[in-house]
């Protein structure tokens, strides 16, 4: 991608020919078009320039709006009482109604992270996101119920969760709190090195169901691929976390015997293994597991799914410093999702000239029916699942229609 | 709810104060209907903040170890204080007697509940004050409630719960047992299923088993439901109020009263407005001076990477904006800062609207107030992160270092760190303010710009006549902070009309 110019001559076609305004109003006005008129959207335009409260009263609008200012970036917000638009300043906007959503940034893995830091990603850390995905659909589906889950690739380094039932949607703020804290089990900031507690007797089945699908990919992961205990800066760090001076002048010790991170922690494991059978106070129960959660459980940024008036970059945006479009993935697959091959807008653009240079060619004379563009390309794959995810909740409304009416021939 | 109709009849039969307050506690569903005398009216409105006032500086109290120990604390103060009606209502099992006191407090409690919420509808400030102390206050009553008196409060709040099944309950055993925290048998114990919207203080600590949005949670635990609830309900009914207060402005006697009440008795926990202007320049040295530890924290943190995450830009923000820092020099303060690692631009574009919007001037307007500590603690705190409360956020060995570093000895580190791995982060601040100032503080602070103006009083003072000043001091300072605090606060007041 060569910078905002290039950007500038692509998104028109991008907007005029890709861009999926009608599944997008399918999604977001849940079968009731009130509901898409009093949704805010923000867009980013040339020069930074921030326009805030926009909001349209259909699908037309809403494209005719995109096509005229070409934003490079479209953030949704949250639906008021009101339409934005008609409100000045935005204040009487009351917000009634969001998704519940979730936001994870590969930033906030630099602490335990060693392959990059800051926007970079590679194939290495993209598994952080893998593993959160995975524990968070899971946790979202069995402990809260929820159904219509749709997961989204930010474009460069982290992954968006819209969660779209109508029970996630209409969920007060302290609510939305209260999930978000119920999903957060790394907590501390700069000044705390031990960042997961686990109280009580027990393990609470959630945190259980998050260890056992961490169990499996710690060591292969964390201790080899990450060399968590590979160097003395990783050491350090780790025995940091061990309850106190003791503890860690004997893992120190141990280690310094040892080659490598795999050992290391194998070494670490025997230790306080033997350490807890034989009765010892000094060690806590479950600092394995909270060692593990330290190093791998997913890190939320809770303010975006806080409030209800928090804005969230909208999926099918392009990236405005990488290009890539923010696509869809199946959660089911996540493991198989890799971010570096996510269509960037210059590539989608030479796949439909490519696909409509050879369709001349081959068929100067018949008179097929046209085709959409975004399947001449390679969003066609992340349309569909679109598509699937839009069907769930089209099914969904059908069902409860159908309840309702039923409920109605009773009296 | 009909706030304007409360000067009409209440009949004063026994009877049927019985009807309409049948339980100790209740949730102020309905607004008061009746007459009541202007004077009492007042009474019972100053009463109550007064109970509240108690109820907060028992929260403040880090001595006291759970909930029932808190409760006699306060039994203990509304005795002592006179206030007969909200002990007995304190003790109140239920529905076991109505005698003819129990009625009229419970009559009390209904009709200065309304009244407050009224008064402390104004701002966001005063409700979150009231909603802190209304709802711990409720809390320690209910825990007073016997077994009848907790069914008795589900069915008059048509909460229509039922314990599970056994049969459900055999179904659940292994997860119930492992999800429940602080329930040692299961089998003893009566289990009821609801959504978890209803309970959301137990799913945010994990302490029950959630499934496909059901929260299974145990006999004991069941005061969630009425916090949650509560909570809410106070929520909306202060949109409601706040627009009564204003339909009732006509009545000089009663607006001036109810806008003026949150002023007259200002707690502790409330922001302390600097009422002179500080210049930045000075911030450095303020810092080490003046500032409590986890501001000071900030400050350095912000100096040496020059840059703040965004909620240790508001925490630290918000608490200048409260020291008399002017919208304009915030800007150039920050500005200045970030520039060193970053463009002009990227500051204007990233930074410079939310410095605004602390201070009133974008987005919705509101003018945010200074943190206060209980937000401070309460706080979470993620990696990349400094603000918080050091006493409560920062790992033991750092905040060693860190005091020994600013010359602290030894032996008074060692009582900060064993206070604040106690628990008392509070006294642990205390202890450092009378470190930093030679001299201990009039009270326990609550708020970290009560801190610096205090710290400021004391150093002004010194400087104004070094001799003897010591004595004179302790038993002038806490008035005159008082006036200045009633004094800011009306002018807050008065600039946000405008």
């Amino acid at each position: 991608m060569s910078g905002t110019e290039q950007l500038e001559d692509l998104l028109p076609i991008y907007y005029t020919r890709l861009f999926p305004f009608h599944d997008y109003y399918r999604w977001l006005s849940y079968g009731n078009s009130d509901l898409f008129e009093r949704r805010e959207f923000s867009f980013t335009i040339a020069d930074d320039i921030y326009i805030r409260y926009k909001s349209f009263a259909n699908s037309k609008h809403l494209e005719i709006e995109i096509k005229r200012l070409m934003p490079h970036k479209i953030d949704i917000g949250a639906i008021y009482n009101t339409a934005p638009k008609n409100e000045i300043k935005g204040n009487m906007l009351i917000p009634e109604q969001r998704e519940l959503v979730f936001d994870i940034d590969m930033t906030d893995y630099d602490e335990v992270r060693t392959c990059c830091s800051g926007a970079d990603i590679c194939p290495k850390c993209w598994k952080y996101m893998a593993v959160a995905c995975k524990i968070l659909d899971v946790a979202l589906r069995e402990d809260f119920g929820f159904k219509h889950l749709l997961w989204v690739f930010s474009g460069r380094r982290g992954i968006h969760c819209w969660v779209c039932d109508e029970d996630a949607r209409t969920l007060d703020s302290a609510s939305r709190t209260a999930v978000a804290e119920y999903l957060e089990l790394v907590t501390g900031g700069e000044y705390m090195y031990k960042k997961v507690n686990i109280r009580g007797e027990n393990m609470h089945h959630s945190i259980r169901r998050a260890v056992d699908i961490i169990e499996p990919l710690f060591v292969p992961m964390c201790v080899i691929e990450q060399n968590m205990l590979g160097t003395e800066q990783g050491m350090n760090k780790f025995l940091l976390i061990l309850p106190d001076e003791t503890t860690r002048t004997e893992v120190r010790e141990l280690f310094s015997k040892l080659e490598n991170s795999s050992d290391r922690w194998e070494a670490f494991l025997k230790h306080y293994r033997s350490e807890i059978n034989s009765g010892s106070k000094k060690w806590k129960r479950f600092l394995v597991e909270e060692i593990m959660i330290q190093y791998s459980y997913p890190r939320l940024d809770l303010n975006v799914t806080k409030g209800l008036n928090h804005l969230l970059k909208s999926p099918f945006c392009i990236h405005p410093k990488t290009g890539k479009v923010c696509v869809p993935f199946n959660p089911k697959s996540v493991d198989k999702f890799d971010p570096s091959t996510v269509p960037r807008i210059h590539e989608l653009i030479e796949e439909i000239n490519t696909f409509d240079a050879k369709e001349k060619a081959v068929q100067e004379d018949s008179n097929t029916k046209k085709i959409k563009d975004y399947k001449k390309t390679s969003l066609n794959k992340t349309l569909h699942i679109f598509q699937e995810f839009l069907r769930g909740l089209e099914d969904s409304r059908k069902g409860q229609k159908i309840l309702q009416s039923d409920k109605k021939m009773e009296f | 709810m009909e706030y304007t109709r409360r000067r009409h009849t209440i009949k004063r039969d026994i009877n049927s104060l019985e009807e309409i307050y049948p339980h100790d506690v209740q949730l102020y569903q309905t607004p008061p209907t009746g007459e009541v005398e202007l004077s009492e009216f007042q009474e019972l409105a100053v009463e109550r903040v007064k109970v509240l006032q108690l109820v907060e500086s028992i929260i403040a109290r880090t001595d006291l170890k759970n909930s029932e120990a808190r409760r006699t604390a306060l039994h203990q103060d509304l005795k002592k204080n006179g206030f007969t009606y909200y002990a007995k209502l304190l003790n109140g099992q239920g529905c076991s007697s109505h005698s003819d006191i129990e009625l009229q407090a419970r009559r009390r409690d209904h009709i200065s509940h309304f009244i407050l919420t009224l008064a402390y509808s104004q701002n966001m400030e005063f409700q979150k004050w009231f909603s802190i102390n209304e709802v711990e206050f409720f809390k320690w009553r209910f825990s007073g409630l016997n077994k009848e008196g907790i069914i008795k409060l589900l069915i008059l709040n048509n909460f229509n719960y039922t314990p599970i099944s056994q049969c459900e309950k055999d179904e659940l055993r292994d997860l119930l047992h492992i999800s429940t925290l602080s329930v040692n048998n299961i089998d003893t114990t009566d289990f009821y299923k609801l959504p978890f919207q209803n309970v959301i203080d137990l799913i945010r600590s994990r302490k029950v088993y959630l499934n496909k949005g059901m929260a299974y949670i145990p006999q004991k635990e069941l005061v969630s439901i009425f916090v949650t609830y509560f909570k809410r309900h106070l929520k909306s009914q202060f949109n409601y109020a706040s627009e009564c207060l204003e339909n009732i402005s006509n009545d000089m006697r009663i607006s001036s009263f109810l806008k003026n009440l949150p002023n007259c008795f200002t707690g502790m926990t409330r922001v302390v407005w600097s009422t002179t202007s500080t210049p930045i320049e000075k911030l450095d040295e303020l810092s080490q001076s003046s500032y409590p530890l986890c501001m000071r924290t900030l400050h350095e943190t912000l100096r040496t990477n020059h840059h703040l995450k965004h909620s240790g830009r508001l925490q630290y923000g918000l608490f200048l904006k409260g020291i008399g820092i002017s919208l304009k020099n915030a800007e150039r303060f920050w500005r200045e800062e970030f520039t060193k690692v970053m463009d002009i631009d990227k500051f204007e574009k990233q930074y410079s609207y939310t410095i605004r919007h602390a201070y009133g001037k974008e987005g919705k307007h509101t003018n945010y107030t200074p943190y206060g500590c209980n937000k401070i603690i309460n706080t979470t705190v993620a990696s990349g992160e400094y603000h918080g409360c050091p006493y409560k956020h920062m790992n033991i060995d750092v905040l060693r270092k860190k005091l020994l570093n600013i010359g602290m000895s030894i032996a008074d580190v060692q009582e900060i760190t064993t206070l604040s791995t106690g628990g008392h982060y509070l006294l642990a601040c205390t202890k450092y303010f009378e470190f930093v100032h030679k001299s201990p503080p009039s009270h326990t602070f609550m708020h970290p710009n009560g801190y610096f103006v205090e710290s400021q009083e004391i150093l002004t003072n010194r400087g104004n006549s070094k001799a003897d000043v010591a004595s004179a001091e302790n038993s002038n300072r806490l008035p005159a902070i008082k006036r200045q605090k009633t004094k800011s606060i009306a002018e807050e007041d008065h600039d946000m009309l405008f």
